[in-house]
């Protein structure tokens, strides 16, 4: 026996899902929320549309996982994809430490340098800054 | 042979006058940078009083990121050799001579000044229990995977030439920098030596090492160990 969604069911998703899909848009066109992050979520907000209109795509999915309920099929499907939205987050938390770590490095070793050129540019018995072009008398 | 000492330091004002002015005795062998790990103390200032450039970074990173600030720099003005010598002063520059020895005969890449070794133990140095535990396990670690003893997988005080310091400006593990660094180094085919030295304890100021990371470092070495065994290593060398 094969529990299907229930109307309720279906237009409590759908509801659901429309409002996360406005949510996602209206962060992508107030700037919040950069494209590139938002593809992912956007398609899983789309597969879920799907899921819960067309009932031979779920039949297929259950039948491939050998699940007898509609309601908790999405709900482990929603768990794998949440489950993917936090490792790309991961991924992308490690990228940015590692190049956050080599720009910080990099700002170190040149404000080092530039330290260095301006002493040199310093004249040693005034303490005054000589400018560029300007000849010291 | 041109030799870079780097002093990595977090909040040290108190303790780094004392040790600036021993490398200061040692100034016409040896330059010296001290890599300022956006302390908020005079740190920066006390050094560059003593005439001793410094690095100041914008973030604070830890130690292992400070230190791999040290080997771009070291790279940046084309160094031979690289002495690692810890801010808190348990380092004496004294050893420095030591350390450099088995790098200029040729016999190592890599030169850690050791407190524990067997054959001239530092019986005046005192380790907490605690971190002698997780000394103890990181050694019994790095030997069973290397099949080279490590005395004193910790220990700050370090030479580096210049193929293996190049690697590691590339290539650190900056938040499990002490066995991990050892265990890369071993990987990637360099070789790594031990020399006896003495330590002094810290003189003021606390380490930044807690007991709770204490308990938690046997953890630390072992995911520092799985990542560094599980990146390829060959294609970054």
């Amino acid at each position: 026996m094969i529990g299907m969604l229930s109307l309720q069911n279906r237009v409590a998703g759908l509801l659901f899902c429309a409002g996360l899909l406005f949510i996602t848009l209206l962060l992508i066109r107030s700037n919040k929320l950069s494209a590139q992050y938002a593809v992912i979520w956007i398609i899983a907000e789309l597969t879920m549309f799907v899921l819960l209109l067309f009932d031979p795509v779920s039949l297929a999915i259950m039948r491939l996982i050998g699940a007898t309920n509609a309601s908790s099929t999405i709900f482990l499907l929603g768990f794998v994809l949440v489950i993917g939205v936090i490792l790309e987050l991961l991924i992308r938390v490690s990228e940015f430490s590692s190049k956050l770590r080599v720009v910080n490095q990099e700002l170190g070793l040149l404000r080092e340098r530039f330290e260095r050129l301006e002493e040199s540019l310093t004249d040693k018995s005034t303490g005054e800054y000589r400018e560029r072009g300007k000849r010291s008398i | 042979m041109k030799v870079l000492t780097i002093i990595p330091a977090y909040n040290e004002a108190n303790n780094l006058p004392r040790l600036v002015e021993r490398v200061s005795q040692y100034r016409e062998r040896y330059d010296v940078v001290v890599i300022d790990d956006a302390s908020t103390d005079q740190t920066a200032q006390v050094a560059r009083a003593g005439g001793i450039p410094v690095v100041r970074l914008a973030a604070n990173m830890g130690i292992g990121g400070a230190v791999q600030t040290g080997f771009k720099y070291a790279l940046q003005y084309g160094y031979d050799v690289v002495i690692q010598l810890d801010g808190d002063g348990q380092h004496d520059p004294a050893w420095i001579e030591a350390l450099l020895a088995p790098i200029a005969a040729g016999e190592a890449d890599c030169v850690i000044g050791s407190r524990y070794m067997k054959e001239n133990p530092d019986r005046e140095y005192k380790t907490p229990v605690l971190r002698r535990i997780g000394m103890l396990f990181s050694s019994m670690m790095l030997s069973l995977v290397t099949g080279q003893t490590i005395t004193d997988t910790t220990s700050g005080f370090r030479a580096l030439n210049r193929r293996a310091y190049e690697y590691f400006a590339r290539e650190y593990p900056v938040d499990h920098p002490d066995a991990e660094a050892l265990l890369l180094l071993h990987l990637a085919n360099y070789k790594i030596k031990e020399v006896p030295v003495k330590m002094h304890s810290r003189r003021t100021g606390r380490s930044s090492i807690n007991w709770i990371q204490s308990s938690l470092y046997p953890f630390r070495v072992v995911v520092g160990f799985i990542e560094a065994l599980l990146k390829d290593t060959r294609l970054k060398r």
